[in-house]
Parts: C-alpha cells; sequence; structure tokens
C-alpha cells in the first residue's frame, strides 16, 4: 500500500478533494427522507401549504448542493485515478528499464505487458471506485442506522437482523470466488505469450503451414481464459440476487410491523415512509460496499503482479563503493581474473569455467 | 435514469473499442488460393524464375528481371550487399507475397496455381532469427511434422547436431523452453530450428544466413548436419559468410535487386568482379 502513495504525489489535492465532496453529498442526501416525512406528517396532514413549500424549498437547495458535489467528486476522483495509473505505468516502465536479462526472463515480457496495461487499468478502477464509494458507503449506512433506530427502535432490529444475514452470505460468495479472479489474470498472461509468440514466429508458422495447429493453440488457451472468467463472475454474480433478497424480505417485514403499528396509531404513514427510504439505503450501502470490497479483492491479484515489478530487486546494480568512485575507463585494460558464470543460479552447469586474460590498452 | 447515464460511459468505451476490432477484421488477408490450384505431389524441387519483377509497395522496385533455372537438388548460394533482395526472392517462392509480373515454377507448374498449404510444406526454412515457441524442446522440433514420433524427433536432433546439448539440458528433451529460449545460447536455438526443419523432410529447403551468428566452431558442428540435410534436396543458401557457399552448384551475386554475376565459385573468382571483391575482402 505504502508503494503507491508515491504514484499519488502529483494528485493529492484532488485525492482528499473526492471524500471531502462524499461527505458533503451524503449529509445532504441523508436528511431528505425525513424532511420528506415531515412534509407528509406535518404539512399535508395540516394541509399548511407555506410549510410544504419551506421544507420542499430546502430539499430542493439540498438537493442542488448534493448534485454538485457528486459531480466534484467524480470529476476529482477520476483525475486522481487516472493520474495514478498514468505514473504507475510510468514507474513500472522507469523499473523495467533497469531490469537485467534474467529479471526480464523470469517475469516473461507478455506477462509484463499484461501488468502494465491490464493490470494497472484495473487498479485505476478498483481507486475510482472507492474514491466515490469506500466513503460514501460507510457514511450512508451510519448515518441512515442513526436515523432510522431515532425514528422507531424497535422497527429498527429489523436491521439488526438483515445487516448479518447479507455480511454473511457476502462473505461467502467472495470467499468462494476471489480465488478465480488471480487465474483469470494468469490466463490473459497465457493468451498474451501465444498471440506474441505467434507474431514473433509468423514466418515459421506460415512456412510450415500450421495456420490450423496455432488456430487450435489459440483456441485453447482462450477456452481457458473464458471459462475461468466464467466461473469467476458465476460465483460473484449471486451477490445482487442475495441482496434484493433481503432487502425485499426486510421492506415486507417492516411494512407488516410499521402497518400493525399504524393501525394501533403509534407510528404515522410519513414515517413508515422515510423508514423505507432508509432502510433501502442501509441495504444498499452495504451492496456498495460488499462490491468496492469485491473490486478490491479482484485488483488483490493485480496489485501483487504490479508489486512483483516494483519490488523485484534488479540482480545488477551498481555498489556503493562503484558510486562513490565514478570511476572513468581512461586507457581501456581490461582483465577476466578466473571467471566462473552460468547464466541462472541453479543451473548445474557453469558456462564460462575459471576464465582469464589480460586485454592491454590498444589490443 | 442512473444506470442509463453509468452504462453511457462503458458504451463509449466498448465503441472504441468495437472501432479498433474491426479495423483488423476488415483488413483483407492472404489472397485465396486460385480455383484451379492443385496439390504438390512427390515434388522433384525444380525451380524457376522467369523475369520475375517485384516491390513491396507498387512504387519501388526490390527485384528486377529476376530469372532462375534451378534443378531437383541443386545447391543455389544467394550473396549481396544487405538489402540487395536476397531474403524477398525466397519470400516470393514461399509466396508470402505475390510477385507483379514474371513467372515463378516448381517442378514446371506456376505457385500461382499450387494451392499454398501445399506448397509451404513442401519448402523448410532455417532463418537468421528464429524464435522457439514456449513449450518443450521436443514440441519444439515436432513443429517441423506435428505427426513426428519421438524416435524421429531424436533421429532429427542427431542428424542436425543437436543431440548432444540437447541431452545435457536438465530434463533433455522433456525441458521447457521459457521465454524465446533465453535459457539457451543462439548456436543451441539454431541447432534446434535445424532439427526442426530436419524433421520437415521437406523437398526444398531454404537456410537464410542460418548460421551467421554462431561462431565458426559451431558452425563447423552444425554444417555437417546442414550438408546431410542437404543431400538430394534443393537448396537455397544466403550467406554472409562465403565459406559456407563455395560448394554450390551456383552462386547469383545480387545487387539493387539484380543479379549481376552468375556461376560456380571458381568460375565466379576468375571473373574477377563482384564475387572476387567479396571474397577476398571478407573472407574469414
Amino acid at each position: 500500500m505504502k508503494k503507491y502513495f508515491f504514484f499519488f504525489r502529483n494528485y493529492k489535492q484532488a485525492l482528499l478533494l473526492a471524500p471531502g465532496l462524499v461527505i458533503i453529498d451524503v449529509i445532504c442526501e441523508i436528511v431528505q427522507p425525513e424532511l420528506m416525512s415531515k412534509i407528509v406528517d406535518n404539512g399535508v396532514s395540516q394541509k399548511s401549504l407555506i410549510y410544504i413549500l419551506h421544507t420542499g424549498g430546502i430539499m430542493l437547495a439540498l438537493s442542488i448542493i448534493a448534485i454538485a458535489a457528486n459531480i466534484g467528486n467524480i470529476y476529482s476522483s477520476s483525475r486522481a485515478s487516472v493520474g495514478f495509473a498514468a505514473e504507475l505505468r510510468k514507474g513500472l516502465f522507469k523499473k523495467i528499464q533497469e531490469f537485467s536479462f534474467s529479471n526480464l526472463d523470469r517475469l516473461s515480457s507478455a506477462s509484463l505487458v499484461t501488468r502494465l496495461t491490464n493490470d494497472v487499468n484495473i487498479l485505476q478502477d478498483v481507486i475510482m471506485m472507492s474514491l466515490r464509494l469506500l466513503i460514501r458507503a460507510p457514511l450512508m449506512l451510519l448515518f441512515a442506522v442513526v436515523i432510522a433506530v431515532r425514528i422507531n427502535a424497535g422497527l429498527a432490529s429489523i436491521i439488526a437482523v438483515a445487516i448479518p444475514v447479507l455480511a454473511v452470505c457476502i462473505y461467502f460468495i467472495l470467499h468462494r470466488g476471489l480465488p478465480f479472479f488471480e487465474k483469470v489474470q494468469q490466463k490473459l498472461d497465457k493468451v498474451n505469450l501465444v498471440i506474441q509468440e505467434n507474431l514473433l514466429n509468423i514466418r515459421v508458422v506460415k512456412s510450415f503451414v500450421r495456420e490450423d495447429f496455432e488456430k487450435k493453440k489459440f483456441s485453447l488457451t482462450n477456452d481457458e481464459l473464458r471459462e475461468i472468467s466464467v466461473r469467476a463472475s458465476g460465483t460473484v454474480v449471486l451477490i445482487m440476487p442475495v441482496m434484493q433478497l433481503v432487502m425485499n424480505l426486510s421492506i415486507v417485514a417492516i411494512v407488516w410491523f410499521g402497518g400493525n403499528k399504524i393501525i394501533a396509531g403509534t407510528f404515522q404513514v410519513g414515517q413508515l415512509m422515510s423508514f423505507i427510504t432508509y432502510i433501502t439505503q442501509i441495504l444498499m450501502s452495504l451492496m456498495m460496499l460488499s462490491m468496492t470490497i469485491m473490486s478490491f479483492s479482484r485488483a488483490r491479484a493485480s496489485s501483487e503482479r504490479i508489486l512483483e515489478v516494483l519490488n523485484t530487486t534488479v540482480d545488477i546494480i551498481d555498489s556503493t563503493e562503484a558510486k562513490k568512485n565514478n570511476l572513468q575507463v581512461t586507457q581501456g585494460k581490461v582483465e577476466f581474473e578466473h571467471v566462473f558464470f552460468k547464466y541462472h543460479a541453479n543451473s548445474s552447469e557453469y558456462v564460462l569455467k575459471d576464465i582469464s586474460f589480460t586485454v592491454t590498452p590498444g589490443e | 435514469m442512473n444506470e442509463i447515464s453509468n452504462q453511457y460511459n462503458s458504451l463509449q468505451e466498448a465503441l472504441a473499442g468495437a472501432e479498433r476490432i474491426f479495423q483488423i477484421m476488415d483488413e483483407i488477408p492472404e489472397t485465396a488460393d486460385a480455383e484451379d490450384a492443385v496439390p504438390l505431389m512427390q515434388i522433384r524441387g525444380d525451380v524457376q524464375f522467369k523475369d520475375v519483377m517485384f516491390g513491396y509497395n507498387t512504387d519501388k522496385v526490390v527485384l528486377n528481371n529476376i530469372s532462375l533455372d534451378v534443378k531437383a537438388g541443386q545447391k543455389i548460394a544467394l550473396v549481396g550487399s544487405t538489402g540487395a533482395g536476397k531474403t524477398t526472392i525466397i519470400n516470393l517462392l514461399s509466396r508470402f507475397y505475390d510477385i507483379q509480373s514474371g513467372q515463378i515454377t516448381i517442378d514446371g507448374t506456376e505457385i500461382k496455381k499450387i494451392r499454398r498449404s501445399s506448397l509451404r510444406q513442401s519448402l523448410a526454412m532455417v532463418l537468421q532469427d528464429t524464435h522457439l515457441f514456449t513449450t518443450t524442446v521436443m514440441e519444439n522440433i515436432r513443429y517441423g511434422r506435428l505427426e513426428g514420433t519421438d524416435e524421429e524427433v531424436i533421429a532429427a536432433s542427431i542428424l542436425a547436431g543437436a543431440h548432444s546439448f540437447i541431452q545435457r539440458l536438465p530434463k533433455a528433451y522433456q525441458t521447457v523452453i521459457e521465454n524465446d529460449g533465453g535459457n539457451l545460447s543462439q548456436g543451441q536455438r539454431q541447432l534446434l530450428n535445424i532439427a526442426r526443419a530436419t524433421i520437415a523432410r521437406p523437398s526444398i529447403l531454404i537456410l537464410d544466413e542460418a548460421t551467421s551468428s554462431i561462431d565458426t566452431r559451431t558452425e563447423q558442428i552444425i554444417q555437417k548436419g546442414i550438408d546431410q540435410l542437404m543431400q538430394g534436396r534443393t537448396s537455397f543458401v544466403i550467406a554472409h559468410r562465403l565459406s559456407t557457399v563455395h560448394n554450390a552448384d551456383e552462386i547469383m551475386v545480387l545487387e539493387h535487386g539484380e543479379i549481376i554475376e552468375r556461376g560456380t565459385h571458381e568460375a565466379l573468382l576468375k571473373q574477377k568482379g563482384r564475387y572476387y571483391d567479396l571474397y577476398t575482402g571478407q573472407f574469414d
């Protein structure tokens, strides 16, 4: 996480502005149902047009503020996330330039291409999403719960049942689905590899008339990617229906118990209306939160792949001594003294064994 | 309304993506085989170029008035400086491009009238820079002939002189080649390519600077394999190193897309022309 802050350095303003505007937006929005309920319970029932106009005017003003804040939030979160992605790509590219050949062999160029494009895009999306929802959703949730409890603590106990049920369901779905997302990225690497090798080798492919063979090879990797993607989204697609079910059951419960209270005369119609709105907001926020968490964990796979690049220790670097000395080659005498070398540390055989020679300047 | 405005964004992105995809789809692929195209059966390997004219773009001629008459089993060398059109001749023979005028025939049949798959199957190429696939050594060699057995792969490797180094690899023939053979030396990669061409059993063999990036000692090893491979096959050899071509039946010296000298090594040396200059100037 810390590593990523560096890439936000030019977008700090946007990064801070986005959540600030969200808070304004939430506050303006959260009071709307309560104002609405006051219009019904006080304005309409007492036939006070002035009260209705006055409250309605406040609602309108708040809406305008909310819209402005929301637009500002979208703008600044886009700016921050897109800017971050550009900086991150730049950082990754710079890192790759420093790589030694054995670094490149290990990470493979097909995979590096995916990491620099697709994986960075996934991070960009998730940052955009979190700047818009990550603060909004919990805040909304909190406010809505507080107000709902204030309106009627008894009815609010329905929330106490609904939230844990939904949370547990979402947890299990995500727990099952997430491992697939990592595999999706791996398969995408493989698809890239097949395309890359095919294009590099096109003369060989054509001269041996292996177009059909290549097509088969490609469709195999392509099918693998499709299957794993379908399985990945197949598990998380359950979240929405589960969420809808819980929400609708909660509304049924509220209408049932709230209706009885209204008949008994201890609850008002306007209150019931706003209560339903709040519980919808609560569960919606919960869903948004879970979707953000979901894309977060999807992005985790991408993030790990990006961090792997950033954290790769370049194995050919200047030693501190070399940095300090800043020596210049003036004469060009070259000496190899008992040089042993192999490309991979775990290879059994040395490519060069005990090589010694001296080349004097001008030779 | 909210949903629509949200989707509008993704729709815009998708449209931009779609345009790029359509661009690929609209690209005109290699021309289809002619209606009356025939497959080649048991070709001998006679190759003829008759007044061939070609340019990659219509406004720039790369080959001008090229005529060749190669009998089956002959070894033809193409020499000349970079950009003279050597590789282009090979490209035309494989029908990677269609010529603008003239005629190319194999065993007397014009190549435009031969099914492209059949034409290319009768050729095998060993190029200077051949890339390998991410799979085992075994499968990389078998790429030359998919129905080849493991034994045939090994036999081809022995013939090409690749067997001994393959056996020294961690898992021998089952070693997976990664990142375009990054774990192999240039010479080893080339030996695999020669083995791949060997197993293909082509009637016509094309060696485009096949040994240029290999040291002379390795070259000696694989030259034996190549000579074996060329036995009884029509072969086209493009080489910078003239030592590898002096035993050719005919040497063509190309310059600016034209054949300026042709003949055997001895005849060309006697001529004291361009070939003589090349040979005496850069022989190594």
